[in-house]
């Protein structure tokens, strides 16, 4: 439509309107009008308030109540009824002669604008002409949930969003979730030619997010891509919706970036009207969750040492009788009541404050808003927390039919690291050191030296310190990070058809890091000696990263008849740069000299400056045009072109395309209104998407300078890896069916979608003949699938406008597995590696195998435990018992025997929620599961017999539940006396794999909006204030029991919040 | 059908903007901060002369001649030394003067020879693939000198690699003859086919090299035709190979000029050497010769093979004055000398050597033995007197081979050449079951 031919239906309506009058005054004359009554529904029988019913041909109208009814008085007999409602069609009806009754069902309209659209980030698309897989989420939705963490929330919400557990970092407030869509495509990085570990980093750096989690999700940000850093400090106040794209159809537009699926963001809009103010605080509690450990208290720890024999040794009565005064020492330590609760020391209650306060409006062409936060929110380590300060500001202007807009943000975030160290170091700290002297202050060093004590050895274990000590000192640890982002967009309707949108984002940010360690600090108490004149360290870091990103985009929507086209043609060109330098400098005696610049000097010799810089170009276009034939049939095609400087000098520009059909059943005319299903909609799609995160230097052949030798005083460069010129994006292909269905009014919807994801050219090293130059190249060797299943159900059990009384409940649950389709040779070497007792890189390293290692067979799931198949404990000998290859028993662990065991990923996750709104009292419950899935307890086996009784505490069943003497049947093997190391070790067995099943209260709220009746609202000039109270983890039923936080304890969150408008 | 021509004129204008060109030069136009991609590195002639430096650094490593291609592994196993104690000298020097190729200390090391080689070839293949595809880069005769070079030092480099991994005999299997950065595996020819292939490289180099060129620091023209007289007497073709000697000598480009025992290494002779970088080269050869490992050369062993005069400046090998009386071993003064870093690759005197092997009689044969001896300060002539035969001819030639490239890795190569019987190697040191002059190839 085009205001031309609206213009000229107005024009012909006016005609047919003097037509009509004429026939009314006819009709008139021979019958008596009446009073015609009537209710209008929607598809699924609510009543529709507004709604507005008019007899054809004539002024008379009315508007339907609350209850969807209306009264049209002054009808003729057999006039032309027509009930019409925005965002549905319009329907007509003849009245029978004597008919005064009469009910309309007006069904949603796919095409009008208001109605629901799917923000793609690059286009919107009405539902009804959208045949992807994706899900919206708004802003108000997740902050219910979770009103401090948008990610996490985001995990509770959609089964497929994923947030692997940290056990290691526990709460940490600065720490990134390690967050994946629909599971992993890719094999670990380490195998790939990245860094070792999969943990997300927080520099700000778009590029190096994916180098460290090559499945992490694309993140855009108002149609810009940005940092999971970024949408994790986001003010949730700021956040309209968030969008989880996942299937072909609705990233390929995003083409060599979309495999991983795409989480868009779209911000808060200015609203046109007078000014209106927002303001909201959240008060939060953060509670430290130490159920989890069972430590031994001083005495238990010290006969379990006793019985591990650190007190002793047979081979020599000289140190033999030494290591019995140190331990008569300690007994009397214990003896005068020593048992100090280490746990304790470094933990607080986190307490946080987070405050928006928004200004928006705008009359005329002139729209605005601007935002204000501040958060700040303590972890539960002492002095540990993240404080994070916000501006934006968001300007549009019309003019004629071009809409201007401007946004800008700034944000600063800190985050403190505490200066009270790991929190294993309390957890392994012996319970009879005292923790403070007799006057208060904090003890250094834990035991006199064995000279002030005048005993012959050092004692067991060697030196211990206090790592509370050093929270007396001025240590620094933070970072920080300033951000500015400005996106200008311009956007002009050349018809009511064609649109043109033109958009150019700018974000820079500047990471920093400080850590400054003064000579006193504990971690320099073993060489205060050796080192005197370099002890205390002061490192720091400066970084640099900028994108520029500019985007053309052109839309085209036409109806004819039946049909509609929408079509949407656009091109993005990206460009990043980063870079960063880390300098590190040693020798400040005192606290109080915490400068970079006060220090002895470089130890050149072992640490160097680093800098890291990358630069990358990404230029995307996609076309893509959607058919609706009669709200009944969709098809959508979409193909994107993408290139990037990343990509082998032969093949620098990709094409992806995905295709797909929905199919509306419940508008087939043959589909007879019933009482049970009202909704049916079914979908496919099909298509393939690409992930570029890899390094760029494995495409393009790079030379290394030499300066620590020349030749001739002339340098010399060299290449040592072979370039793979023809190096491709890594492609996957996906295909997803999903169906809707709507039950009983509305009553039951559900919502199932099957999906499988293949990937066959994952980049991969192949080793090739050494005569070649290079050991080996990266190709794209690789292959994996994916597939799974997601189930929604929602029930809106009671819809009770006129009481204002809301229950909904609803129910999901996701599945996935990856299985490995194809592997070059050289993963063979690399299974070896992991199949060996000893660490190939690390022959000192006699703990490698106590963890699952990785094993990469082509058939088998990624995320498969392999372990020794253990039976148990032997009740005569108290060793365990192992299962070889061959089935036979022995005692003896070989790395050789290992067996795929069990499978980590949960066969079902999802969450329940329930929604009860009562007059002005919210009710809002969601717990999340999960189950089939099995993990490897780490913790446990750690805790109990990976222990090292000489150097730290341990968990109580060391003392309690090993194997002591022959006939117990204990589920743990008995303890070695072995006094030299104090070592024990389990090497990775099955005895270890548990299930891990769990059910927890992630989120409870209950809020009250305060009736605007209410005399000191009035009074207050409020509008709507709102008290929220929600609670996160507050209860975990788990199969699994689980020390949560090893480095970082756990911790659950209380919080308050208010907000109002003015 | 204005709103059409504006649809068509957005659309185009669309399509303008993001044509494919335009778009593959903006994408291919990214360097790499601090990596330097080899765009940028070969942009300049400057460039090509640092990846050159960089070829003779990887030369200079301690797995090839910075180490053990000379010095080390090639030297034991050319029995230029008798003090190698099974108890204090490394396993893998200790193997390779016993002739065990086999063991594993051996194996690990030739597949890392191997493997180095061919990493070196790489980056001159490499180079060389630059050099043609930015023809139009070079000023004067450069292109020519760039190319020369690196033809010249991949056929050094891979004549080395046929002398240690392949039997002597034509029909027998060569090793692979890399022209290209590919990771296609080549397959090995016969060791005649890598003759010829070394020999095209060598001949194309010749003709792009410059006569008047005499640095010696890095492969010329004289270096060329040092290694093609090398190489022809490999393949036993004495004509051509006295032909490239005494085109080398007539040239008069080089003297045996040296009149004292100051250098024995005798740098000015060189028509080619490589330089290892100082610091490394001290500590490679305190890695052999000192301690623990003290391989050595005994007094009783110097003298058999200089004789009991002192006045052959070689035999100033082992310098007694540079050692202590508290028993610090004694450094031989050949490689403790100031500048000894500057490797021989190839020397004159060899180039007379060669002429003396492909002499037609014993006289011009000694002719040349002699010329060499006289630079080397011993005064009095061979004569068919004492030299009457070919067979005492070949003796003086192997016992002037000995003294001139001592600890040079050269007698490896000689004895190979010469199929000695491994009964007949010089000192009393044991031979493993099954020794073989061909080093275990790791592919």
């Amino acid at each position: 439509m085009n205001s031309n031919t609206i213009i000229s239906n107005k024009k012909r309506y006016r005609k047919a309107i003097l037509l009509m009058l004429l026939n009314v005054f006819a009709t008139a004359l021979f019958a008596q009008n009446v009073a015609v009554k009537g209710i209008v529904k929607d598809e699924i029988g609510e009543p529709l308030s507004g709604a507005v019913v008019m007899q054809v041909g004539t002024t008379n109208t009315t508007r339907t109540d609350k209850d969807g009814a209306f009264e049209l008085k002054n009808v003729a007999p057999g006039a032309t009824l027509r009930a019409s409602y925005v965002g549905r069609n319009t329907v007509e009806l003849i009245l029978k002669p004597g008919e005064i009754k009469v009910k309309f069902t007006l069904k949603n309209s796919n095409l009008t604008l208001k109605e629901v659209t799917v923000n793609t980030g690059l286009y919107k698309r009405p539902v009804g002409n959208f045949t992807g897989s994706a899900k919206t989420y708004s802003g108000e939705a997740l902050k219910t949930v979770n009103p401090r963490n948008v990610i996490s929330a985001l995990a509770v919400l959609d089964p497929s969003v994923r947030i692997a557990q940290n056990n290691v970092l526990g709460s940490d407030p600065n720490s990134l979730p390690n967050l994946q869509i629909r599971g992993a495509n890719n094999l670990p990085v380490s195998l790939q030619g990245g860094s070792a570990v999969a943990n997300p980093v927080s520099n700000g750096d778009i590029m190096s997010n994916y180098l460290s989690n090559p499945n992490q999700p694309l993140i855009i940000l108002d149609g810009f891509e940005t940092t999971l850093q970024t949408l994790f400090d986001m003010d949730v106040n700021l956040i309209a919706n968030i969008t989880v794209l996942k299937d072909a159809a609705a990233t390929v537009a995003y083409g060599s970036k979309a495999a991983n699926g795409v989480i868009v963001i779209e911000t808060k809009q200015p609203v046109p009207g007078k000014l209106r103010v927002t303001y909201s605080v959240y008060a939060n509690a953060d509670l430290v969750d130490l159920t989890s450990y069972n430590l031994m208290n001083a005495e238990q720890l010290l006969e379990a040492q006793r019985l591990t024999g650190i007190f002793s040794d047979p081979n020599n009565q000289y140190n033999d009788l030494a290591k019995k005064q140190w331990y008569d020492y300690r007994l009397g330590q214990v003896r005068s009541g020593v048992d100090t609760y280490w746990l304790s020391q470094p933990v607080q209650t986190g307490l946080g404050l987070n405050q928006s306060l928004s200004l928006g409006g705008g009359a005329g062409p002139l729209r605005y808003s601007f935002g204000l936060n501040y958060n700040t929110a303590e972890g539960v380590m002492k002095d540990s927390g993240r404080d994070r300060y916000s501006l934006n500001y968001n300007v549009s202007y019309l003019v004629k039919n071009i809409r201007f807009s401007n946004s800008m943000a700034v944000g600063y975030t800190k985050g403190n690291n505490s200066v009270w160290g790991s929190y294993e170091s309390y957890v392994n700290q012996f319970p009879y050191f005292r923790n403070k002297d007799a006057n208060g202050n904090l003890i250094k060093v834990l035991e006199p030296s064995s000279s002030a004590l005048d005993f012959i050895i050092q004692a067991p274990g060697g030196t211990f310190a206090n790592p509370a000590y050093n929270s007396t000192l001025n240590v620094k640890d933070y970072s920080t990070i300033l951000s500015l982002t400005n996106n200008t967009n311009v956007e002009w309707s050349l018809t009511d058809e064609l649109k043109l949108t033109g958009s150019l984002g700018w974000s820079s940010n500047s990471p920093g890091a400080e850590a400054f360690y003064p000579a006193d600090h504990t971690k320099f108490l073993a060489n205060v000696i050796v080192q005197q004149p370099n002890i205390g360290s002061y490192q720091q870091l400066k970084g640099k990263n900028s994108a520029l990103s500019g985007r053309l985009n052109a839309s085209y929507h036409l109806s004819l008849g039946k049909s509609t086209i929408l079509a949407n043609l656009g091109a993005t060109l990206q460009k990043t740069s980063s870079n960063s330098t880390t300098v590190q400098v040693y020798g400040i005696p005192n606290d109080y000299l915490g400068e970079l610049g006060l220090a002895n000097g470089f130890d050149y010799t072992s640490v160097k400056p680093r800098s890291s810089n990358n630069l990358t170009k990404n230029l995307s276009n996609f076309f893509s045009v959607s058919y609706n034939y009669d709200n009944r049939y969709t098809a959508e095609f979409t193909v994107n072109q993408s290139g990037s400087s990343q990509f082998g000098s032969n093949s620098k520009f990709a094409t992806f395309y995905a295709g797909g059909l929905a199919w509306n059943i419940a508008n087939e005319k043959w589909f007879k209104p019933n009482d049970i299903i009202q909704v049916a909609k079914l979908n496919a799609s099909i298509g393939t998407t690409g992930n570029q995160n890899f390094s760029s230097d494995m495409a393009s052949q790079v030379y290394t300078y030499n300066y620590l030798n020349n030749y001739r005083l002339m340098v010399g460069s060299s290449t040592l890896s072979f370039a793979n010129p023809d190096l491709k994006w890594q492609q996957t292909l996906k295909a997803n069916i999903g169906l809707n269905l709507g039950f009983f009014k509305g009553k039951l919807n559900a919502n199932v979608e099957f999906f499988r994801e293949t990937t066959d050219n994952l980049i991969l090293p192949l080793d090739i003949a050494p005569s070649t130059g290079f050991a080996n190249y990266q190709d794209n060797l690789g292959g994996t699938k994916n597939e799974g299943w997601e189930v929604g159900i929602t029930a809106p059990i009671i819809r009770n406008s006129a009481r204002n009384v809301f229950w909904t409940v609803s129910v999901n649950a996701g599945h996935f597995n990856t299985t490995i389709t194809r592997l070059s040779p050289a993963v063979t070497a690399i299974n070896n590696g992991f199949n060996s007792n000893l660490d190939p890189n690390n022959l000192e390293d006699t703990r490698y195998q106590t963890k699952p290692l990785p094993r990469f067979e082509v058939g088998q799931s990624m995320n498969r435990i392999w372990a020794v198949p253990s039976l148990g404990i032997d009740p005569a000998s108290g060793k365990e018992v192992f299962v070889k290859l061959n089935g036979s028993y022995t005692f003896t662990w070989d790395a050789r025997d290992k067996r795929p065991i069990a499978e980590t990923t949960a066969k079902i996750k999802g969450s329940a929620s329930s929604n009860l709104t009562y007059k002005n009292f919210i009710l809002n419950v969601i717990f999340s599961y999960q189950y089939g899935g099995y993990m490897y307890n780490q913790t446990l086996v750690d805790r109990v017999e990976n222990v090292n009784l000489m150097a730290g505490n341990a968990d109580l069943r060391v003392l309690t539940e090993r194997w002591k003497q022959p006939g117990d049947h204990s589920s743990f093997k008995s303890l070695v006396a072995n006094g030299a190391q104090g070592f024990q070790q389990t090497n990775v067995t099955s005895r270890f794999v548990q299930k891990d099943n769990f059910l927890q209260l992630a989120s409870l709220t209950v809020g009250y909006t305060v009736p605007s009746t209410a005399k000191w609202v009035k009074a207050a000039h409020l509008s709507a204030p709102k008290f929220m109270i929600t609670q996160n983890d507050l209860v975990r039923f788990a199969t699994i029991k689980t020390e949560r936080g090893t480095s970082y304890p756990f911790a659950r969150s209380l919080n308050f919040g208010i907000s109002t408008n003015f | 059908m204005r709103i059409v021509s504006n649809k068509i004129l957005v659309m185009t204008g669309f399509l303008v903007l993001f044509s494919m060109a335009a778009c593959k030069k903006w994408v291919d136009n990214t360097p790499q901060p601090l990596q330097v991609d080899e765009s940028k590195v070969f942009s300049t002639e400057q460039g090509f002369r640092e990846t050159l430096n960089g070829v003779y650094l990887q030369m200079g490593a301690e797995t090839l001649y910075g180490k053990e291609m000379t010095m080390g592994v090639l030297s034991l196993a050319g029995r230029n030394f008798d003090v190698v104690n099974a108890n204090t000298a490394t396993k893998l020097h200790y193997q390779a003067a016993t002739y065990n190729f086999t063991a594993l200390e051996m194996t690990t090391y030739t597949a890392k020879l191997w493997n180095k080689m061919y990493a070196t070839i790489a980056n001159l293949n490499n180079l060389l693939d630059n050099i043609e595809r930015r023809k139009a880069l070079f000023t004067g005769q450069n292109y020519n000198t760039f190319k020369g070079e690196v033809l010249a030092l991949r056929a050094y480099l891979h004549f080395d690699l046929l002398r240690m991994f392949s039997p002597i005999e034509a029909g027998a299997i060569g090793i692979p003859y890399v022209t290209a950065v590919n990771p296609g595996q080549v397959q090995s020819g016969t060791v005649g086919n890598t003759l010829d292939k070394c020999i095209a490289d060598l001949t194309a180099a010749e003709a792009l090299l410059s006569a008047t060129d005499l640095t010696n620091i890095r492969m010329t023209k004289w270096g060329v035709k040092g290694l093609l007289a090398r190489l022809y007497l490999y393949r036993s073709d004495k004509v051509k190979a006295a032909e490239n000697a005494l085109a080398v000598i007539n040239s008069n480009n080089f003297a045996l000029t040296v009149s004292s025992n100051a250098d024995l290494f005798f740098a000015k002779e060189s028509l080619f050497k490589l330089q290892i970088f100082a610091n490394n080269y001290f500590a490679y050869f305190r890695s052999i010769f000192g301690a623990p490992s003290l391989i050595g050369l005994a007094a009783t062993s110097q003298v058999a093979i200089y004789g009991t005069a002192n006045t052959d400046y070689r035999k100033s090998f082992i310098d007694v004055n540079t050692g202590n009386a508290l028993g610090t071993p004694i450094l031989p003064k050949k490689f403790n000398a100031t500048a000894a870093n500057s490797f021989p690759m190839l020397r004159l005197s060899e180039q007379y050597y060669i002429l003396a092997e492909c002499a037609n009689d014993v006289a011009t044969g000694l002719n040349y033995l002699n010329q060499v001896r006289a630079a080397r300060n011993l005064s009095a002539p061979l004569t068919t007197v004492n030299v009457p035969d070919a067979a005492a001819l070949t003796t003086e030639i192997t016992n002037e081979y000995r003294k001139e490239f001592i600890g040079e890795g050269q007698m490896f190569f000689y004895y190979k050449r010469k199929n000695t019987a491994f009964t007949a190697l010089p000192f009393a040191l044991p031979i493993a079951a099954n020794p073989s002059y061909t080093f275990v190839r790791p592919e």
